[in-house]
């Protein structure tokens, strides 16, 4: 790897009170504020509908904000710069490869149009295409690749352009589970490797954790909590959040001591199961699930279920009674 | 088998035989000595020879004005084609309906329309260009039809987004992208646009004067006119054009079928 | 910006349009009412008694030749499109071939047929030494139309055939329906979408054929054939031009009636 390719590029983006409303009046993106440095990945994650791909298209050009918002790249606004002068590279969800074209023609395409001569295009689209691990594919139609080689070459053709910032929209979506989990490794790997700006649409959490630097939590056309994955995680900003990102339990605030009136969030691994006591919280076993390294267990209390983790040597079994304790530093209470 | 079933097939190939006697009929006229008496009288080429003699230049003038035909309504067809699946809506509709008007009305009519309202400008009228426009204006919608239906049938939008995010222009889009995915309705268009215009006889017929006669037109005159085994051997020549075309939209159909986007 | 290039993309058809297709249909309009009977020369198709009869007789011809081809068409499509046998698709390839024959060229072959010289007259003066001559007849047009129309809609009914789910009339069977019943109660049914749509091109189609009529004889008294001799035999343009716009509006009308009736589009030539 060359210095210049670990150094970060792209631009640094800033969206200034960014909303769009389609006609009809439906809102699919509040007023939006984001700031992005350059060379960060940011992951926008939520449900569908939740505004996150709106929020990409306007990054893109593919669709203007309503009056009073823009969009900045390194400081310049670019609000009414069409997306073939933004300089975006755009990975889509479904690809868009030009089925006309050969894996390397897709690559050099955007080079192409930019006017780069053939030599030097080559030389990119081979170092691109060796880089993504495609380099004996070059010269088959678009339409006699995989799903996932498919994926790889929508990347390589988007970066070839150099671009301001990297877009991706749910680019593992249309992929098998099994291969989707696989590429999501290779694409956080290569991403770092870029060191570009890019946003990363996703619904998938495991997705966002493994890509972002940051990621942004949309719920109903706003970013409902925007960190690392670690605070996403850790601390969810609210009942949306906790629910949306992580497997997490959720329990009326009476049925633990201390909490209130208030709902109680707390993760499988915050439980502390015990033998049944007196004064504890009292639960019956209704599952047990051995996973090699522990034990998953989901809990009836007091007719809600909630999952725990106990090691994988504790035999436990569905039927038994237990108690059950909450790590009161990572329990997360929210008014209902 | 079934009654209904032998009854169904007998009725199929009755019809079939009423669709092909007649044409092979004439094809052997076209080709004998003499069709009153029969095959007996042995078989010659000199009925193709006079036919070329006679109407050489209306076969010649026919495939000039089906090129030409071909050519504007490339020319004007397949961009309004992409414009209307593009701009899509009430509007769009709107105009494919009146692009789409001539195939309601009756060639006749629409002659005459032509003839009232531009039959004074003498250079047009007394030219080959003037029958151009009415084949232009028949063959315009089948053209724009089948560039429509292939772009529909592939996501024509993600392509061209995907082609505006890597720096193309529209017009560049246009031309590296649509045009050679929509390529298999250009072509069928294309072969029907030529079929069309080369057997065209409604509009043509009005709109010709003697120095504009096409083959149709030719051929019209020949059934009037000539003697039984020279009109076969003109309608012949018009089979030998016409069925190859046919062949190949059929071939163009079939490849066209199994498209999807990458 | 992309309204633009929109509007550019549209600009030469709609130019060409506009020139040869809208400005001269709307000239057609006052030059129908210059003529001699006026602006009542738009009713001269059902107040004059001899336009009257053509008109009708348009109308029958035309819808003779759509009841007999959408018949014919839906035995022949299901009879090819339900089974495989050698000789298959060269029965298609005859039954689809004439598609493309101008108007013209099928008159000819109606001359052929049963003119004076035709097959018919030969086999009849054979068997019972009277030749049987009906092309120049609106029975000749008749089968002349027959002709034209058979391999537009097979290939239509054909299609649309295919797309019948099997397992429909598999149950109608399994239900004890004999195949009149199945016909009745789900065939056609299921097909009756593609059948309107085939017959108002077919009828359209019919209403506005020239080259046939015109080979066969000028005295076939058909609509487009009048129009035509009172345009070029009589000068008179006015009757010529309001006859055009009656016949183009009955054909428009069939057509729009067909694709509200089904949705699907539907032409004429």
């Amino acid at each position: 790897m060359t210095a210049e390719e670990t150094t970060a590029h792209g631009a640094s983006l800033s969206i200034r009170r960014a909303g769009k409303t389609f006609p009809g009046g439906v809102v699919a993106l509040a007023p939006t504020d984001l700031d992005l440095p350059a060379g960060e990945i940011l992951v926008l994650l939520g449900p569908s509908g939740c505004g996150k791909t709106t929020l990409l298209r306007l990054v893109a050009g593919l669709g203007a904000p309503d009056p009073g918002g823009a969009v900045l790249f390194d400081g310049v606004d670019v609000t009414t710069v069409p997306i073939e002068r933004r300089r975006v590279g755009m990975v889509f969800q479904s690809y868009a490869l030009f089925p006309n074209m050969t894996v390397a023609e897709n690559v050099g395409y955007g080079l192409k149009v930019r006017g780069e001569p053939k030599s030097s295009r080559d030389a990119e689209v081979g170092r691109l295409l060796d880089m993504v691990g495609l380099a004996e594919l070059s010269d088959r139609p678009v339409d006699r690749i995989s799903g996932g080689q498919r994926q790889r070459v929508a990347l390589a053709r988007a970066i070839a352009i150099r671009p301001k910032i990297l877009l991706l929209d749910e680019p593992l979506s249309a992929l098998d589970a099994a291969l989707r989990e696989k590429l999501r490794i290779e694409l956080a790997r290569l991403l770092r490797r870029f060191a570009i700006t890019a946003i990363h649409v996703t619904h998938d959490q495991a997705e966002a954790m493994a890509i972002g630097d940051r990621i942004a939590v949309m719920n109903q056309g706003r970013i409902v909590q925007l960190g690392t994955p670690e605070d996403v995680y850790v601390r969810p900003a609210d009942r949306f959040v906790a629910g949306f990102v992580g497997v997490m339990n959720r329990l009326p605030g009476r049925l633990l001591p201390g909490c209130g009136v208030a709902e109680a969030f707390f993760r499988p691994e915050a439980v502390a199961v015990g033998p049944p006591e007196a004064g504890s919280v009292v639960a019956m076993v209704t599952a047990a699930t051995f996973f090699g390294a522990y034990r998953r267990l989901t809990l009836d209390v007091a007719g809600h279920a909630v999952e725990a983790e106990v090691p994988a040597e504790r035999p436990v079994r569905p039927g038994d009674a237990v108690s059950l304790a909450v790590d009161p530093a990572r329990l997360h209470v929210f008014p209902t | 088998m079934r009654l209904s079933t032998l009854a169904a097939g007998l009725l199929t190939v009755l019809v079939a035989a009423f669709l092909v006697v007649p044409a092979l009929v004439s094809i052997v006229a076209g080709v004998s000595v003499s069709y009153s008496r029969g095959l007996s009288e042995g078989l010659t080429l000199d009925w193709i020879f006079e036919v070329w003699r006679l109407y050489a230049d209306t076969i010649l003038r026919s495939i000039m004005i089906a090129l030409a035909t071909l050519v504007v309504t490339l020319l004007i067809g397949v961009p309004a084609a992409y414009a209307l699946v593009r701009r899509g809506g009430r509007l769009a509709r709107i105009a494919e309906e009146i692009v789409t008007l001539p195939l309601a009305i009756p060639g006749l009519a629409l002659a005459l329309a032509l003839i009232i309202t531009y039959g004074g400008v003498r250079e047009l009228r007394v030219s080959s260009a003037f029958i151009v426009i009415g084949h232009v204006l028949y063959t315009l919608p089948f053209m724009i039809r089948s560039v429509m239906a292939v772009l529909q049938s592939f996501d024509w939008r993600l392509l061209d987004d995907g082609a505006a995010s890597l720096g193309a222009s529209p017009w560049r889009r246009f031309v590296d992208i649509m045009l050679p995915n929509a390529r298999p309705g250009i072509l069928a268009g294309a072969l029907t646009v030529v079929t069309l215009s080369i057997g065209e006889f409604n509009l043509t017929w009005m709109l010709h004067t003697p120095l504009t006669k096409t083959l149709p037109v030719g051929l019209a005159d020949s059934y009037a006119s000539m003697r039984l085994e020279i009109a076969s051997a003109y309608t012949l020549v018009f089979f030998v054009m016409i069925v190859p075309l046919l062949v190949a939209m059929q071939a163009v159909a079939r490849i066209g079928e199994p498209r999807r986007t990458a | 910006m992309t309204r633009r290039f929109e509007f550019l993309l549209l600009l030469p058809a709609g130019v060409f349009v506009l020139a040869f297709l809208l400005v001269p249909m709307a000239a057609l309009v006052p030059v129908a009412g210059s003529g001699r009977l006026g602006w009542s020369a738009y009713l001269a198709v059902v107040t004059e008694p001899r336009y009257r009869a053509t008109m009708i007789s348009t109308l029958v011809v035309a819808a003779a030749t759509t009841a007999l081809t959408l018949a014919i068409a839906t035995v022949a499509a299901q009879f090819l499109a339900s089974r495989r046998f050698p000789g298959r698709d060269l029965l298609v390839a005859m039954l689809t071939f004439p598609l493309a024959f101008p108007g013209v060229v099928v008159g000819f072959m109606v001359i052929l047929l049963s003119g004076r010289l035709g097959l018919v007259a030969q086999a009849s003066e054979a068997l019972f030494g009277e030749r049987i001559v009906f092309a120049y007849s609106l029975g000749g047009l008749l089968v002349g139309y027959l002709y034209f129309s058979i391999p537009r809609v097979i290939l239509t009914v054909m299609a649309a055939v295919e797309k019948l789910d099997p397992a429909l009339v598999e149950a109608a069977r399994s239900l004890g329906a004999g195949p009149f019943r199945i016909q009745r109660d789900v065939v056609l049914p299921a097909l009756a979408p593609a059948l309107v749509a085939a017959g108002a091109l077919c009828f359209a189609t019919a209403m506005g054929a020239f080259g046939t009529a015109f080979t066969l004889a000028t005295r076939i008294d058909v609509l487009p054939m009048v129009i035509y001799t009172e345009f070029t035999l009589g000068g008179n343009v006015a009757i010529a031009a309001a006859l055009s716009i009656a016949l183009g509006l009955v054909t428009w009308l069939a057509l729009a009636l067909a694709r509200n009736a089904t949705g699907a589009v539907a032409a004429a030539g």
